[in-house]
């Protein structure tokens, strides 16, 4: 076990050294940052001194080494456009994300689980159908589309709730709606196929004879047996959330990481963007990884065969 | 004492209505004061974020310049210098030397004290940072001799030489020199001045966070104009289909507003504000530059070899030909829905500007001689053209546009090969003239004089190629050298009639700005011509 948990970490370091350089080369092979911050006044000597001030005339070897050395130590440089320590923005408006991301996931898992633990349990009812349509709708409309919609019903229709911004509980309603749409049809959907996997297997129906009652045979027995899946795609789903925020945020005027990180990118504020992408990526690796370690205590299979 | 069991049903509705009470608590009253006197303005995208002219760019101006008085106004209908902070202003010593005469007690907010000659002073040289690249600060770093303020409300700027375009850096819109307080920029330091500045204008900054909002507080009794709303909010909302229903729901007061969206904020009656001419449309056909760039390319149809007149004249029959295949009157009421039209013009020449000419008609539409000129200058058969189909700061509109151009051209033979790229980096390969070749649609702001903007974004040595480099060059540099304005005005009409029969962009008409205004606007004067939000103190 500890040989797998060290070679797993190995693979998250190497991952985490493969994104530093793709994120790297990525923010300056899409062009120049000082063509886009000079303004139109600018002469080539202004911006060669602007160039020089933010250490973009040295070779790239020496910049990517800096920008390892001062990410290791949590500083990813000066946002070109706020002007202000990238880190402290991303904190400024972490938040925000985490709020979104929050309400999602307490939707999806609301929503998700039981849904789909009933559709399995009552397969072919209504709600079954029901569930199911849900499910391939859900994925099918766009998360922009879904969001307009539900501004016009509930913002300018009904007037029940902000249109956009942050500021009350009542501002991340809708946001937070449009953002675990998608992921509630997706967990639904997996929720319900391994319930039925493992509706049908010997256990549940020995349970059954034992004379168990029907909700201690659903949730303790099947639905934990089924929940492995479930767990995974849940745990990913946060992070999966985070970067969906993206779409969403603009949407709302969400004043969260998933605007900053549009924004930068369309500005060419290359601190911001390495930070974002970098957070985010540690992360996903971070997830991963615990995911992985914890499949191997729970199967030990899978370490073998590592 | 014995208690009555309540019912399920009744249970989740008391629950249910006590929840909507608590979330709704604390959302009420703010929607209440946003119904009294709060103004609250959307816009789609702001610039650096920065107070400072010397970092500023254009797009910041609607958040910025209600919290500042510039040192010159500009008569809302007739865009002229009217006296502000400054109260006179001349020059001497063949206008290497400027003087500004300041108005008297005008006081920055929070008692910071009475405007000085010494603050103006201390702004201008911002522009001396090695890092400061905004508004103006690469004319005063090169230009700027020295400040004297020989007393307090005197300001003397020398220069190294003749300069007659220094009363249009200090003006409303087109100048930058937004007048911080240095007592107070120098006691909290630049960044946190930035995020909270002083000035003194009509707004007072209160609080606002970056890439979200900013909240305005109006100065009571102020010198120039006491704003009508108490508080304004600027918020930042991105997705134009989220303001227009922010305007529906009453949240927002003011938005701009185009294309369908307009149609959709007279549908749901909400009154649009008009700033008609206020941008110049036209395509932007890369190519026409000079040999040492990379977006040189004298083989292009619609450029030509420079020392070839035989080229040079199938060119600009091409480029008129690119001229005539557009049916502007399409994009007029198609996409701009009446709000814009064929305002004579040629590039960057306003009707306002000296020497513009009602002459310079938009070419129109006519297909059949588009395709003559085509085979009489070789290119029967057409040839492939590459579009860049963007939103631009002035164009937000550009996708469209460029698409009911390239449509039309497609109808004359033209293959049009679409290669969409985003602003961030297809702005800067503009400026590096390294676009391979793809023509884009651009919406000019105004300038004071044509020749001010044709030295930025016309000339081999500007900043951008806007509309051609290198072909008038020698025009514009004398066209600046001259200091007598009615010679000025002759020269610049002379390069301004080259640059309308050269047919070097395609001309689509100058288009109206538009915004949709709340219920609680009853009116607010604009500057005309300028595209831009930049003085909510007029609204009322």
């Amino acid at each position: 076990m500890q040989r797998y948990v060290v070679g797993r970490l190995v693979q998250s370091l190497v991952s985490m050294v493969v994104v530093s350089v793709v994120v790297f080369a990525l923010v300056r092979f899409s062009g120049d940052p000082i063509a886009i911050m000079a303004p139109p006044e600018a002469s080539q000597a202004d911006i060669a001194l602007m160039r020089a001030h933010l250490g973009l005339d040295r070779p790239w070897p020496v910049q990517y080494t800096t920008f390892v050395g001062q990410a290791l130590r949590g500083d990813f440089g000066t946002s070109v456009r706020f002007r202000r320590p990238a880190m402290e923005l991303i904190a400024e408006r972490y938040g925000a994300t985490l709020e979104l991301g929050g309400l999602a996931v307490l939707i999806v898992i609301a929503v998700a689980l039981p849904v789909g633990v009933y559709a399995a349990v009552r397969r072919g009812s209504a709600l079954d159908y029901a569930a199911r349509a849900f499910a391939a709708l859900g994925q099918a409309v766009p998360p922009f589309w879904l969001g307009l919609l539900l501004v016009l019903v509930f913002g300018v229709l009904l007037r029940l709730l902000p249109t956009s911004g942050r500021g009350t509980p009542l501002h991340v309603l809708l946001p937070g709606i449009t953002l675990g749409w998608f992921a509630v049809a997706g967990l639904m959907r997996l929720t319900r196929s391994a319930m039925l996997d493992v509706l049908g297997s010997e256990y549940v129906k020995l349970a059954r004879i034992k004379g168990l009652p029907e909700r201690t045979v659903i949730w303790k027995h099947a639905f934990k047996n089924a929940a492995l899946p479930v767990v995974t795609f849940a745990a990913l789903l946060f992070v999966a959330l985070l970067n969906g925020s993206i779409i969403v945020e603009t949407v709302f005027g969400w004043p969260g990481l998933g605007l900053l990180v549009i924004e930068a990118v369309d500005s060419r504020d290359y601190p911001i963007v390495q930070a974002v992408v970098m957070c985010l990526s540690a992360m996903y690796i971070t997830v991963n990884l615990l995911v992985d370690v914890l499949y191997a205590y729970l199967n030990p299979k899978i370490r073998y065969g590592a | 004492m014995t208690s009555r069991p309540i019912a399920r049903r009744a249970f989740l509705k008391r629950t249910a209505t006590a929840t909507a009470a608590v979330l709704t608590a604390p959302w009420l009253p703010a929607r209440a004061a946003a119904q009294a006197d709060r103004l609250v303005v959307a816009v789609g995208q702001w610039g650096t974020e920065t107070p400072f002219a010397w970092r500023q760019t254009q797009a910041d101006k609607p958040l910025w310049d209600t919290v500042y008085d510039p040192l010159i106004v500009r008569d809302p209908k007739t865009f002229e210098y009217r006296p502000c902070l400054a109260t006179e202003w001349k020059p001497s010593n063949e206008m290497r030397t400027w003087t500004f005469k300041l108005r008297p007690g005008v006081q920055f907010h929070e008692g910071f004290g009475e405007l000085t000659a010494e603050d103006v002073k201390f702004a201008v040289e911002q522009s001396h940072k090695p890092d400061a690249l905004g508004g103006s600060a690469y004319f005063f770093r090169n230009h700027l001799d020295r400040i004297e303020t020989p007393d307090k409300l005197t300001v003397v700027m020398h220069f190294k030489s003749r300069q007659w375009i220094v009363p249009s850096l200090f003006t409303q819109y087109v100048g930058y020199q937004n007048v911080i307080s240095k007592k107070y920029f120098e006691s909290v330091g630049e960044q946190k001045a930035a995020a909270h500045p002083i000035g003194t204008g009509p707004y007072r900054h209160v609080e606002g966070k970056q890439g979200d909002y900013h909240r305005f507080e109006a100065v009571a009794g102020h010198w120039r104009k006491t704003p009508r709303f108490k508080e304004l909010l600027i918020r930042r909302i991105p997705e134009p289909a989220t303001r227009l229903s922010g305007l529906r729901a009453g949240e927002i007061d003011i938005a701009q507003v185009f294309g369908d969206y307009l149609e959709q904020a007279q549908k749901a009656g909400l009154r649009i504000h008009e700033s008609p001419n206020a941008a110049q449309y036209w395509v932007i056909l890369t190519g026409q530059t000079t040999p040492d760039r990379e977006d040189y390319c004298p083989t292009c149809p619609w450029a030509g070899e420079p020392k070839d007149p035989k080229s040079l004249e199938n060119a600009r029959k091409v480029r008129l030909a690119l001229n005539l295949a557009v049916n502007k009157k399409a994009i007029y009421t198609g996409l701009w829905r009446g709000r814009g039209g064929d305002t004579p013009y040629s590039y960057y020449f306003y009707p306002f500007n000296r020497g513009y000419s009602t002459a310079w008609t938009v070419p129109p539409h006519d297909p059949e001689r588009a395709k003559k000129l085509l085979a009489e200058a070789g290119h029967a058969g057409g040839f492939e053209v590459r579009v860049n189909p963007y939103v631009q700061l002035v164009a937000q509109d550009g996708p469209d546009v460029m698409e009911a151009v390239a449509l039309d051209w497609e109808k004359i033979g033209l293959k049009v090969k679409r290669v969409p790229e985003a602003t961030s980096s297809f702005g800067p390969k503009g400026r590096l003239r390294k676009t391979n070749k793809t023509f884009s649609v651009y919406g000019s702001p105004p300038y004071d004089e044509p020749v001010a903007g044709w030295e930025r974004v016309a000339h081999a040595k500007g900043a951008f190629n806007l509309l051609l480099d290198g072909t008038y060059d020698e025009e514009i540099d004398a066209a600046m050298r001259e200091f007598d304005t009615e010679r000025r005005a002759k020269l610049t009409q002379a390069i301004g009639q080259k640059m309308y029969d050269g047919y070097h962009g395609v001309m689509l008409g100058m288009k109206s700005i538009t915004w949709a205004l709340g219920k609680k606007v009853n009116a607010w004067s604009t500057l005309a011509y300028v595209p831009a939000e930049t003085n909510y103190e007029h609204v009322s």
